[in-house]
């Protein structure tokens, strides 16, 4: 079956990320087919499939049969060329590393029809790092999945065709998911942007000795009402993935900060993937599973409502949040659509800060520390003290960005509501 | 009269009974940071300090290590430092064979670890003045003295996060190495021959959480009698043992259990 006869989709890269791409095409009915370079990672995309299939039945998400069925239109194919051959939509998700996936795309366009669609899932890279690779851009945006969630993103290029961000929104809906294009590109695009600095909030809470994985990811859960902290997402993301998105972070040696925040990262990193330790689909992580003791019913008892970690999380969080929509690559309320349908909790980060009041917040964020960099500091400060001179301050006024007492993110609608 | 326990551990003064052991009383060291820095030595020099049944290993390699251990469960949640030298080396004798690590000399600022390991593990420990090491434009030292001279000086620099295949190196050298190892030696009241004299290992876990790299260098000074008289001797055979390379310094951090239930100290057979 081909929704709207666009050809079969091509995933390039059979991790787990292409895996996932591929299952969710073949839900929405769209026959697959992964390529991957490596021989014996392709033999293993079946079970790849079949487990996080498998783990997405567990979670009632989908029936066993929709699981079964989907992973029958999913196939394999070691030639490049026979796998892009009638390929309506190409979706890649191979290691970022920029040099490769500049060069593979230009592969990509020398054997796809003139008319595929030329995606990215990089987590990582942006866009225009990648687009000048292809010589027709209007064909090429990004198209962000995230695991386990229903988000995509959509980043066009300077090139990218209105006609292709359609179809991409398309598919996006066919697929059952809500789509967020961003109005320009940005490291991390949405989400990964707001949760990249809360996992490297609670890494550095745990590297500098302030609190314990647990206590960490018991402030977070707290906080947000997530069934897991950062660690327990860093586990479900896979280790090796967060260590390579910092692995292959640019020297900054302009901000020797910054620079000293990655070697702490990296050598807190190291020594758990180094050993083997990859999370989830592992079996060890930062935790061990099955049973994660962030699962067990007692994990959030008899500890304080507040902490240090949750200041220092919720204060990276929420910075992070305004930094992005004060740099208009999305509105707060799309910002906390984007948050709340890859998490699936009830507020996202606009949310929060009218619960804990912009007032407040703006002491935390001091207390806590600013963002990097004055120019980001002094924007996260403006956009509140903005809000604030409108009388504005959250929740305890009955406004702030939201309007209370039925802010729109209760509404059942919330999600479905208009992108940018 | 004082009866002793069979069932527990006793030190000296024993006639006041066993050792402390309740809620909290774990061998987990919570809070470790460690200074490690390797370098190869000349093999035949090494040789000459290993007692009976030890060989140095194919590459006589010794590493100087220090430790600044906090949030120590047995000692309440307090905390020690420690320099120590182990050398990696081979055992052999008619019982077993194991390869690890011998521990030449161990210098601690706290009585009592000292005594522990002494009387109850065998490793070889004494007294020295080691101060918290300092960090300084993101080059750490540390030193040990006693009497008021320096024994020796470390320092390493240069850190970076170490690659993976490096971790997964040191991971593979290590399986089946873990082991290190003493001498516990005491001597007879009134006669030069000995009273205690096995080679034991004390394995422990170390559950690192924080791993760089760098370049070390260790300083070893000379010393005299006057200087340091009951150390003296030590010191200087270790000065005399050349660096002939550094291996990478490491830089770590987490935490330490010294008691394995399935790997207790024993004596080597």
């Amino acid at each position: 079956m081909k929704p709207h006869g666009e050809g079969h989709v091509c995933f390039i890269g059979g991790g787990t990320m292409g895996c996932y791409n591929a299952l969710l095409a073949a839900l929405a009915g769209y026959d697959a087919v992964v390529y991957d370079i490596a021989w014996d990672s392709l033999l293993e995309v079946p079970q790849r499939v079949s487990e996080i299939a498998g783990e997405m039945a567990i979670a009632g998400l989908i029936s066993p049969k929709a699981a079964q069925d989907a992973s029958s239109r999913i196939a394999i194919q070691k030639d490049l060329k026979a796998a892009l051959y009638g390929a309506g939509l190409v979706s890649e998700s191979i290691f970022e590393n920029l040099a490769v996936k500049r060069e593979l795309f230009a592969e990509l366009e020398r054997y796809a029809a003139s008319d595929t669609i030329l995606t990215t899932n990089s987590s990582s890279l942006l866009v225009s790092d990648i687009e000048d690779a292809v010589i027709d851009g209007s064909r090429f945006a990004a198209l962000h999945s995230h695991l386990g969630a229903m988000l995509f993103d959509i980043v066009p290029g300077p090139r990218t065709s209105p006609a292709t961000l359609s179809r991409l929104q398309d598919y996006v809906q066919h697929l059952g998911g809500v789509s967020l294009v961003l109005k320009k590109e940005n490291k991390g695009y949405v989400f990964n942007a707001m949760i990249g600095p809360v996992l490297a909030a609670a890494m550095l809470q745990v590297i500098d000795g302030a609190a314990s994985i647990e206590e960490v990811d018991r402030a977070w859960m707290k906080r947000t009402g997530s069934p897991m902290g950062p660690f327990g997402m860093m586990d479900l993301f896979g280790t090796r993935l967060i260590y390579d998105s910092w692995k292959n972070r640019p020297a900054m040696p302009e901000q020797p900060l910054m620079d000293l925040m990655k070697r702490k990262v990296l050598s807190f990193l190291a020594p758990v993937v180094g050993t083997g330790r990859f999370g989830m689909r592992s079996g060890r992580g930062f935790y061990t599973y099955p049973d994660p003791a962030y699962a067990a019913p007692d994990f959030l008892q008899a500890h304080p409502e507040t902490s240090l970690a949750d200041y220092a999380l919720t204060s990276a969080w929420t910075q992070n949040a305004v930094l992005i929509a004060t740099n208009d690559v999305a509105r707060p309320h799309d910002v906390d659509r984007a948050w709340i349908a890859a998490t699936r909790q009830a507020k996202g980060p606009f949310a929060i800060l009218d619960e804990i009041g912009l007032e407040r917040a703006l002491t935390l964020f001091h207390v806590t520390g600013p963002l990097a960099g004055p120019e980001n500091a002094g924007k996260v400060h403006k956009c509140l003290i903005d809000q604030l001179a409108q009388g504005r301050s959250g929740l305890q006024v009955g406004k702030g960005f939201y309007e209370y007492p039925d802010p729109a993110y209760a509404a059942v609608t919330f999600l479905s509501g208009s992108v940018i | 009269m004082f009866k002793r326990d069979p069932t527990k551990s006793h030190m000296m003064p024993a006639h006041f009974g066993a050792r402390y052991h309740g809620p909290g009383s774990s061998g987990w060291y919570r809070d470790v940071t460690a200074l490690t820095v390797p370098y190869v030595t000349d093999g035949s020099q090494l040789a000459q300090l290993l007692p009976q049944g030890f060989e140095p290993a194919a590459e006589p390699i010794i590493s100087v290590f220090y430790a600044c251990n906090r949030q120590v469960d047995w000692l309440a949640g307090r905390g020690y430092n420690m320099i120590g030298v182990n050398a990696d080396v081979t055992y052999r004798s008619d019982g077993e064979s194991l390869g690890g690590t011998f521990a030449l000399v161990i210098w601690e600022n706290l009585t009592d670890p000292i005594l522990t390991g002494r009387e109850l593990q065998g490793i070889p420990k004494v007294y020295a003045d080691i101060p918290d090491h300092s960090v300084s434009n993101d080059v750490w030292r540390c030193n040990a003295s006693h009497f008021g001279h320096t024994i020796v000086d470390i320092e390493v620099s240069g850190l970076r996060a170490p690659e993976l295949e490096e971790i997964a190196a040191s991971e593979k050298a290590l399986k089946g190495k873990d082991n290190p190892m003493g001498w516990r030696y005491i001597q007879q009241a009134g006669s030069f021959e000995p009273k205690l004299d096995e080679y034991t290992t004390f394995p422990s876990e170390n559950h690192i959480t924080q791993i760089m790299l760098g370049e070390g260098k260790v300083e070893w000074k000379n010393l005299s009698w006057e200087q340091n008289p009951t150390q003296f001797h030590i010191v200087n055979a270790l000065k005399s043992l050349p660096i002939l390379d550094y291996r990478p310094a490491a830089l770590t951090k987490g935490s330490t259990n010294l008691i394995l239930p399935d790997r207790l100290p024993r004596p080597l057979k």
